[in-house]
């Protein structure tokens, strides 16, 4: 009996210790010191942001899914219809829109390409903010390795802050990891306060930031990268929008004073190229002209200052699946099903429209027919002869590009009747404007009826943000809101005039004609197609339309977007032989919507954020 | 003879005790029996207390029994936590049944769905009738938080599923729905307990009892649609008013059809005219299931066992082939086993053991899943069932002529039901074991009343599925087979009949060289999450006493559970142990049965939070008091009032189920990937270390604080009755507290949220002979549930219609629909969409919302307001009624939900909803669509046949589409008929009883809700949900 008790106290006892049962050191994961415990594991941390820089060259970036920033612009066209660029954005629909690329505040993805790129803007700033409060109290770091991680949190600050202040204005300074018992409702700052820490932070970067990179790094921002953004945010910080104080949308016009800073920022910038990375300098124009956009065997042109590199990459959809320029870019003819059904991006002829020809003439489609002051232009065929650009970026209808996989040649069958417009085609699948791409398409791509072949895989691209030319074509816009068109200041060796015409002559264009040279006004409008053209859909036109101002003018009428109809003599052709003849009308194309009022050159905060904080003020008219 | 009428009973048994041999009273309740002297006589008669009467040699041969009416009810015990109780000393609020009454509805397949309308504040609620996957949603008492409202369900003592546990194998099945019946269970027990108890053995000889069920079934909804040509009519209407001229059909081609109906050249083969009826050529008529179980119940004074097997076997619905390489067909196949054995080791000494498992095989068409997660098949299911409502009817015949399937011009081979089931099969295979082992010690030695108990649980599952397929991954029914769309010239008719061919389309692809038939991929293995083991100890001391008219009892217990499981997402890693702890205690205290008292208390433990924070004290206190047994009012009113209780309890109860485990500390993450960098060699860059959500040291369970008030009474020994009301505060509901934008990582979780809700349920059961022979009975409970959030983190400058707080729990916001735009006045006259772009496509008999923040536009999120009603019901009610004609019985059950509104299917409710896809396809009630002819009568908008048109008035979320979806159905009828036991002897079968019986489920349904769908699913894109016919027999031996 004695004995039974004994076993059950004994049981009882042993049990007793509750708290420590339920301890279990839960092998989940790593605690902060541990990460912060290596150069390797800090190093690891801070490499995140690479994924979250906004990747605009990837068809799932943002999840746009098939939508190309482009065609939130007059770049471009997408007859997909299943994209929140079409139902959200273009309808004007952007204050409770989370998930939109662009706009939307959705955390979903957040931390990869498919995340949105405020959320991933906001996300890459805690990470610098962190790295920049951890490194310097880190003493198993040496110098090098903390002036490198610095250097790149310093970067990521400016950039990721510079991303979220263009599209949503002045914003608080993000300096700090914020924790939950922060007060989150924080006093917006104006627009040129924010833009002053970018240029602070920048200017530790270009301090701690190498040269170059070895070569197993390339893809590291370096101190070209922190001359170029700082240059890119000055020209910025100079554009009236930006100028507008919180409370109000106005177009004053360029600030002189900021348009002055921005043309030095430019002007530093291409001198630290020119003297301590020439290797960067622009590329040679000519028919290498277009490797600065697909290239072999380096994943990156030479002229490329801040991209993600795609570093071999070759950006395929799934294992073994067919490279995703397709899905950008051209139609692969079966019937509209699947991601290689269409071609996603028609460039619009609004676009078409600033080609010159190649005597430096506008050649313009008006509803009458083509219009252009050069003699030599031929109204019956209108490409040829035109800027070297357009033969590099733009499939038209009837052109002849790539070949099946049996030799036989691809044409580009978007005339009335061919084979990528309705009715051969259903209405989601249909080449909207006429236009395709090529900036990015090799013609040995192209191969319709063998999706997955190695050709597909000859080259690399990359998303580039800040190329060389584009240095040159903010110099020039800030120096004619500087100083004029013409005018060289002391230190100064060019003109704009003179950069524009680098940029031209690069390609073999002449230069601008002299009478449109002679007031910054006039020369202002030459600036910007220049750059509409050299920068077509590297997510630069987008942008340059609100920071001009400019977005409204162009949208407000109906059918804002144009396309080309190309009607052939003998429509019976599938292709086009030496005796079809097109002949060309202006079309409207009226699905491509382009709702913009005046509140939208700043994009919302989400109506959650306005619904709490009062301080975190919306921006006018949301 | 009765005791009280003294009206002779008719077919009461007498038997001789120790044999077989008796007889059975007759008509005028005589009975003659042979029998030696000394032998004792036993009398038994249904609802009656059994009479033993010992004969004398000097014994009248006429010898009248008085039988008195069982009224044992309130001594009959109930199953509680962690004990049993008798009925009449209970201060909780318990709902219990006994296993038989499960067993009579038959030919249900899964325990949670036969609870429907059986007892009050169990709401039920079936979503997927598809076999082996149509478990009821079990909910108690409402909804008290947004996060879970799954009560804990325990069988025998151990959490474990009740949906396949076979009901033969169940003794009861108690409910506990106030804090002094769950302040036991602590951390677990605040959304109630269902706990399940199955039979033991008894010392009596071998009764063996063997069940059959043969069952017929068939959906309880299928699609309505109009004639082709009227399709054709009003797609041509509805082109027009989106001016989608292009796509208006010729009048050739609807002369040519309208011509095919008239002589009847159509059909689901007809080339020309396809005309397919979906339902008819892809549903049964009828389909098969079928249930046996055999038992064994008996034992000694050293041994009781009960032990049973059982197998059920659900059909399909849908008319699958079967190929030489698979089955497509859905259908379930269950093997249930069960030895529970007691054995009496010493004469204080008992041991018990159980025995148990199942194992079940889910079969179904191989559509589209992603991941090895059985219930990831969201997407493909939906596009699946979808399709039976939705699939072109005339644009292509099942197959053509030349033996090819027919497609849509999109090549969705989807189009074509047949197709689907080429795609393969996938079969899941469940496999589950239980061993309970526990130990009772009498000590009474020590002291009396006094014993000691420990019990050992152990549960191991694998779960895992087999995959024939013949597509790879990627798109749904990609390919399959060869299919052809065809287009005719109808204004062509060719010289044999026929038409010209205008457009053919070959898919999947047009390469003549493809032969379609991918060869079937077979995949095996473990589901995600697809194995776990689980470990179960109790000890416990247990007293009960009386001392004098003073009786008491005291419980104290442990327990521990230890979870081991794969993760959810994994084949191969296990997860992080599940650990819970919990010490219990309970005091009982009554006076003479008249004045009752009760103490739960349990300090339980939770794995999941940070030191400090993981253990709590739950209490709760009951106190009852039975009037029923006072002097005064027995004196008085003790001829008919047999009971009379009144019940008060509070207590406090938690629940952790849905929190993260270690949100207390803040983790970083290895991401594993890396960042590729080179100039023409990648290299790569890596690990990365993302930090994970913000942690929160002091994130604990929710807290539900539940009173309840009850009384329960028996009047005139037929009528029972108890009414029970309750309210409950639910406090410190973890949710995950917001952080703004630029916060930049995820928010840790607060215990911030508050609800409170109340209700009330009756019970009410009158039972009574209208003569000798005819029996009936009447039962029924109402119940009634509400709820409120009180606070979940809203934005202060949110306007306060939209904040959660004051509102349900999921709350429905809806635009409300306030008629029809009349005119083009109207559209350019009134409020203008969100979506300015929209407002031109917009037609005179498109629906008109309320502007409810009158600013201009209709915004679809700050015009949705909250509706009263959402689609959880606050009201359900059943009642049974019953009749027996001496062995013939006939009981109705019926089932009823209201105040509950849901929205319904585009698919059901929209004309035209693939007007994208060229299908024209009309509802029957598309005649009452708004049109300038008749604008008066309208009750559904214009039709529009392009999406980008119907974008603004056909579309869900508003007061038009979402509906009552109250209802009241037939959910049970049957009759049986008892051989007569007489008749059995006579035959000398050794066969103690046959019971023969018919029943059906679900037979008749009221509601207003759409008709084309059942108003408890109401959804076009689950399994159909059905109704079944039954026939079967109970042999007991």
């Amino acid at each position: 009996m004695e004995k039974k008790y004994n076993i059950i106290l004994i049981i009882l006892l042993t049990l007793f210790s509750c708290e420590s049962y339920l301890e279990k050191n839960p092998d989940l994961g790593l605690s902060e010191d541990e990460v912060f415990s290596s150069f390797f594991s800090t190093r690891g941390y801070l490499d995140k942001v690479y994924n979250c820089i906004n990747d605009f060259s990837f068809w799932k970036n943002q999840t746009a899914n098939r939508a190309h920033v482009g065609q939130m612009s007059d770049e471009a066209a997408n007859p997909y219809g299943f994209t929140q660029i079409t139902n959200y954005i273009n309808k004007g629909i952007w204050l409770n829109s989370a998930v939109s690329p662009e706009t939307g505040w959705s955390t979903d993805d957040v931390g990869s390409n498919l995340g949105r790129v405020i959320p991933n803007a906001f996300l890459a700033l805690r990470i610098s903010n962190r790295i920049i409060e951890k490194v310097p109290t880190m003493s198993i770091l040496s110098k090098s390795e903390k002036e490198e991680l610095l250097g790149q949190a310093y970067f990521f600050r400016a950039w990721f802050y510079f991303e979220i202040i263009r599209r949503v204005g002045g914003m608080p300074i993000f300096d700090k990891v914020l924790s939950t018992s922060d007060n989150m409702d924080m006093e917006r700052k104006t627009y040129w306060e924010s833009h002053l820490w970018v240029i602070e932070q920048l200017d530790q970067a270009i301090e701690l930031l190498p040269h170059e990179w070895l070569d197993s790094e390339l893809g590291r921002p370096n101190k070209a990268a922190a001359y170029a953004v700082k240059e890119m945010a000055a020209l910025y910080a100079a554009s009236p929008l930006m100028c507008n104080p919180l409370d109000k949308i106005e177009n004053n016009g360029y600030d002189v004073e900021k348009a002055k800073l921005a043309a030095q920022y430019a002007k530093e910038c291409l001198e630290y190229v020119e003297t301590n990375v020439p290797a960067h300098k622009m590329m040679p124009g000519g028919a290498n002209y277009k490797y600065i956009f697909y290239h072999s065997p380096n994943f990156v042109s030479d002229e490329s200052l801040w991209y993600i590199n795609s570093a071999g990459a070759y950006r395929r959809q799934g294992a073994g699946g067919t490279p995703d320029i397709h899905i950008f870019w051209l139609t692969e003819r079966t019937g509209g099903a699947g991601n290689y059904g269409q071609a996603n991006v028609s460039i619009s002829q609004n676009l078409i429209d600033k080609f010159q020809t190649i005597n430096g003439y506008n050649a313009i489609l008006t509803p009458t027919g083509w219009e252009s002051n050069d003699p030599t232009f031929d109204p019956i065929n209108p490409f040829d002869n035109r800027d070297p650009r357009f033969d590099a970026f733009i499939l038209y209808p009837g052109e002849q590009y790539g070949n099946y996989a049996n030799g036989s040649p691809n044409y580009v069958c978007t005339w009335e009747g061919g084979a990528d417009v309705e009715p051969a085609v259903p209405p989601g699948s249909t080449v909207r404007t006429g236009y395709q791409v090529k900036k990015w398409l090799w013609p040995e791509a192209v191969k319709l009826d063998k999706p997955n072949h190695n050709d597909a895989l000859l080259y690399y691209y990359n998303c580039v943000h800040i190329r060389t030319t584009q240095v040159w074509l903010d110099y020039a816009e800030a120096m004619n809101e500087a100083y004029g068109p013409t005018t060289v200041p002391a230190g100064y060796t060019y003109s704009s005039v003179d950069a524009i015409n680098k940029v031209r002559a690069r390609v073999g264009m002449p230069a601008v004609k002299i009478d449109l040279t002679t007031d910054a006004t006039r020369f202002r409008n030459v600036i910007r197609d220049e750059r509409a053209v050299e920068l077509l859909l590297e997510n630069h036109r987008w942008f340059d339309i609100r920071r001009w101002m400019i977005a409204e003018s162009l949208f407000n009428m109906p059918s804002p977007i144009k396309g080309i109809r190309a009607i052939p003599s003998d429509a019976t052709q599938l292709k086009p032989n030496p005796g079809n003849v097109f002949t060309y009308q202006l079309k409207d194309v009226p699905e491509e919507l382009r709702v913009f009022e005046r509140k939208h050159y700043w994009y919302p905060i989400p109506q959650e954020e306005a619904n709490r904080y009062i301080n975190f003020k919306q921006n006018p008219g949301w | 003879m009765d005791e009280t009428t003294n009206e002779p009973l008719i077919g009461v048994s007498v038997i001789l005790k120790g044999t077989n041999s008796g007889t059975i009273t007759d008509y005028n309740g005589k009975y003659t029996i042979s029998a030696e002297t000394n032998s004792l006589l036993v009398f038994s008669y249904i609802g009656y207390t059994d009479v033993e009467l010992v004969l004398h040699a000097d014994d009248d041969l006429y010898k009248r029994v008085f039988m008195r009416e069982d009224t044992k009810e309130l001594e009959e015990v109930v199953v509680v936590g962690y004990g049993i109780q008798t009925k009449a000393s209970l201060v909780g609020s318990i709902s219990a049944l006994k296993g038989e009454e499960l067993q009579k509805v038959r030919n249900v397949t899964t325990v949670s769905e036969a609870l429907q309308g059986m007892m009050a504040g169990v709401t039920s609620v079936m979503v997927d009738g598809k076999p082996g996957a149509d478990d009821a949603q079990i909910t108690i008492r409402g909804n008290s938080s947004w996060q879970s409202s799954d009560p804990l369900i325990m069988v025998d003592g151990v959490e474990r599923d009740m949906n396949d546990v076979d009901p033969n194998e169940i003794e009861s099945l108690s409910v506990l729905k106030d804090a002094s019946a769950t302040a036991v269970y602590g951390v677990k027990g605040a959304n109630g307990v269902i706990l399940i108890t199955t039979k033991r053995g008894t010392k009596e000889k071998p009764k063996i009892s063997l069940t059959a069920n043969f069952g017929f079934k068939q959906p309880l909804t299928h699609p309505e649609y109009t004639d082709y040509v009227t399709a054709m009519h009003l797609w041509n209407e509805g082109a027009v008013n989106d001016l989608a001229y292009s796509s208006l059909i010729p009048e050739s081609t609807i002369a040519a059809w309208e011509n095919a109906y008239a002589t009847g050249n159509i059909g689901p083969y007809n080339q020309y005219f396809p005309t397919i009826d979906w339902y008819n050529e892809i549903i049964r008529p009828v389909s098969l299931s079928e249930q046996y179980n055999l038992n064994i119940r008996g034992g000694s004074e050293f041994m009781k066992y009960f032990t049973s097997i059982g197998y059920l076997h659900d059909g399909d619905v849908y008319n699958t082939q079967k190929t030489d390489m698979f089955d497509p067909a859905f259908s379930y196949k269950r093997f249930n086993w069960r030895a529970n054995f007691d054995f009496n080791i010493t004469k204080s000494t008992t041991l018990a053991i159980n025995l148990a498992g199942k194992q079940g095989y889910r079969s179904q068409t191989g559509y589209r899943a992603d991941g090895n997660n059985e219930n990831d098949d969201a997407f493909g299911q939906e596009r699946f069932f979808k399709t039976l409502y939705n699939a072109p009817r005339n644009v292509f015949p099942i197959k053509y002529d030349d033996g090819y399937y027919g497609v849509s011009s999109n090549a969705v081979q989807s189009d074509n039901l047949f197709l689907l089931f080429e795609l393969g099969q996938r079969i899941y295979k469940y496999n589950q074991n239980f061993i309970d082992v526990s130990l009772k010690q009498n000590l009474d030695f020590i002291t009396k009343g006094l014993n000691f108990s420990g019990k050992l649980a152990y549960n191991a599952e694998s779960n895992a599925q087999t995959r024939l397929q013949r597509y790879s991954g990627g798109n749904f029914g990609e390919v399959a087979y060869i299919a052809y769309y065809r287009e005719w010239d109808y204004t062509q008719i060719l010289p044999g009949g026929g038409y010209a061919l205008k457009r053919e389309q070959r898919s999947p692809t047009d390469d003549p060289e493809y032969q379609g038939r991918i060869p079937l991929a077979a995949y095996d293995n473990l589901l995600d999450g697809g194995y776990s083991n689980k470990l179960y100890y109790e000890l416990a001391l247990n007293y009960t006493r009386s001392f004098d008219l003073h009786n008491i009892s005291l419980l104290a217990l442990m327990n521990r559970n230890e979870n081991n499981m794969l993760k959810r997402n994994s084949v191969s890693e296990m997860d992080y142990e599940y650990k819970d702890e919990a010490w219990v205690t309970r005091m009982t205290y009554n006076w003479n049965e008249r004045y009752l008292a009760e103490f739960n208390g349990a300090y339980t433990g939770s794995y999941k939070f940070a030191p400090g924070l993981r253990f709590h004290f739950f209490p709760s206190y009951s106190i009852g008091w039975r009037a029923s047994e006072e002097p005064f009012i027995k004196n008085t009113m003790g001829s008919y009032l047999n009971n009379l209780k009144f019940r008060y309890s509070y207590g406090i109860v938690g629940y952790d189920r849905y929190a993260n485990p270690f949100t207390y500390i803040q983790l970083y993450s290895n991401d594993g990937g890396g960042i590729n960098f080179g100039k023409d060699v990648t290299t790569s860059y890596g690990p990365l270390y993302t930090e994970g959500s913000a942690a929160n040291i002091n994130a604990t369970w929710e807290t539900a604080y539940k009173q309840n008030f009850g009384i329960e009474t028996k009047i005139f020994n037929r009528l029972t009755g108890s009414f029970d009301l309750y309210s409950e505060n639910r406090e410190g509901i973890l949710m995950s507290v917001y952080v703004p934008g630029w916060f930049g990582n995820t928010a840790s979780a607060g215990n911030i949220g508050r609800t409170k809700s109340r209700g009330f349920e009756i019970e009410l059961a009158w039972q009574d002979n209208l003569s000798k022979n005819w029996q009936y009975w009447i039962k029924g409970n109402y119940s009634f549930n509400e709820n409120r959030v009180v606070f979940r983190d809203d934005p202060a400058y949110l306007s306060e219609y939209l904040k959660n707080a004051g509102k349900p729990i999921r709350a429905a916001y809806k635009l409300q629909n306030i008629g029809y735009y009349e005119s083009l006045d109207d559209i350019f006259n009134y409020t203008t969409p969100n979506n300015k772009a929209t407002q031109t496509l917009l037609v005179p008999g498109d629906l008109m919302y309320l502007d409810y923040d009158s600013d201009g536009v209709i915004d679809m999120n700050k015009d949705k307001i909250p509706q009263k009603y959402n689609s959880f019901p606050r009201v359900t009610y059943g009642w049974t009624v019953g009749l027996s004609y001496k062995s013939i019985q006939f009981s109705a059950m019926f089932y009823g939900v209201s105040q509950i509104y849901k929205e319904v299917d585009g698919s059901v409710l929209w004309d035209m909803e693939y007007g994208n896809n060229g299908i024209y396809s009309a509802n029957t009630d598309a005649p009452g669509r708004w049109n300038a002819a008749n604008p008066s009568d309208a009750t559904k908008p214009s039709i529009h046949v392009l999406s980008q048109n119907r974008g603004y008035s056909m579309i869900g979320g508003t007061t038009f589409s979402f509906q009552d979806a109250s209802y009241v159905r037939l959910k049970n009828l049957e009759i049986s008929y008892l051989i007569d036991r007489s008749i059995l002897n006579r035959a000398q079968l050794g066969i103690n009883n046959i019971e023969l019986y018919v029943n059906g489920n679900n037979l008749l349904t009221f509601t207003k809700f759409n008709r084309q769908l059942d108003p408890e699913g109401s959804s076009v894109s689950v399994y159909p949900m059905v109704r079944r016919f039954n026939f079967g027999t109970r042999v007991t031996f």
